[in-house]
């Protein structure tokens, strides 16, 4: 029950606090548009790895007086640039955590969990990385059913 | 063989196998689609 308050109150709060609406950043233009990132883009060693990133930056994104692409956080409508990123991001770390727990869970059930430790149970790892695949709903499913923290009881605390 | 079979599977190994892989997989992908970073993401190339 305690659970649900705190997810009702960040909620209420997520859309409660309203930041105030700011004006268009209007320093940022398109890039195609931007005497310096042109500049830059004529100086870049014709290559390969300069010719496509700079045709796709020109094409897609804003930039600055210095010529540089940026990502911009205050428009709406641009959003999916840094989120994408964001969540890539949390999805990968959590990727990385969660097959990790779930092979020290299952090493745990073996009669040798330190050896494992030491030296990777190669098809137990699979195994694990093949459920770190899908941490976000595993990880829903275990705090809803209470499993993913440990009991009160089972945690020490030292004596004061 | 079999000892050196299990010097494979020790943990630092393992991680410099996985190491390599993830490099060799990400020097790949930026040859196929150079510029994929700063939201040029899923965006086909001009």
């Amino acid at each position: 029950m305690k659970r649900w308050f705190g997810l009702i109150l960040a909620i209420a709060l997520w859309f409660s606090l309203v930041p105030n609406a700011l004006a268009a950043n209007t320093t940022l233009v398109p890039c195609k548009d931007s005497s310096a990132f042109l500049n830059r883009q004529k100086k870049a060693p014709d290559s390969y790895y300069f010719r496509q990133p700079y045709q796709a930056y020109s094409e897609y994104l804003v930039c600055g007086e210095d010529g540089l692409p940026h990502l911009p956080l205050d428009r709406l409508d641009r959003a999916v640039d840094v989120a994408i990123p964001i969540g890539l991001f949390l999805y990968i770390a959590g990727f990385i955590g969660w097959s990790g727990r779930s092979y020290l869970i299952a090493a745990r059930k073996t009669s040798n969990p330190e050896e494992k430790e030491i030296f990777i149970d190669i098809g137990l790892a699979i195994q694990s990385l093949a459920k770190g695949l899908f941490w976000p709903v595993a990880a829903l499913n275990e705090l809803i059913s209470g499993k993913l923290t440990s009991k009160e009881k089972d945690i020490y605390v030292s004596p004061r | 063989m079999s000892y050196f079979g299990k010097y494979l599977t020790s943990a630092p190994v393992i991680s410099l196998i996985t190491l390599v892989a993830i490099s060799v997989f990400l020097i790949a992908l930026n040859y196929y689609y150079p510029g994929l970073q700063y939201g040029t993401y899923f965006k086909p190339l001009p």
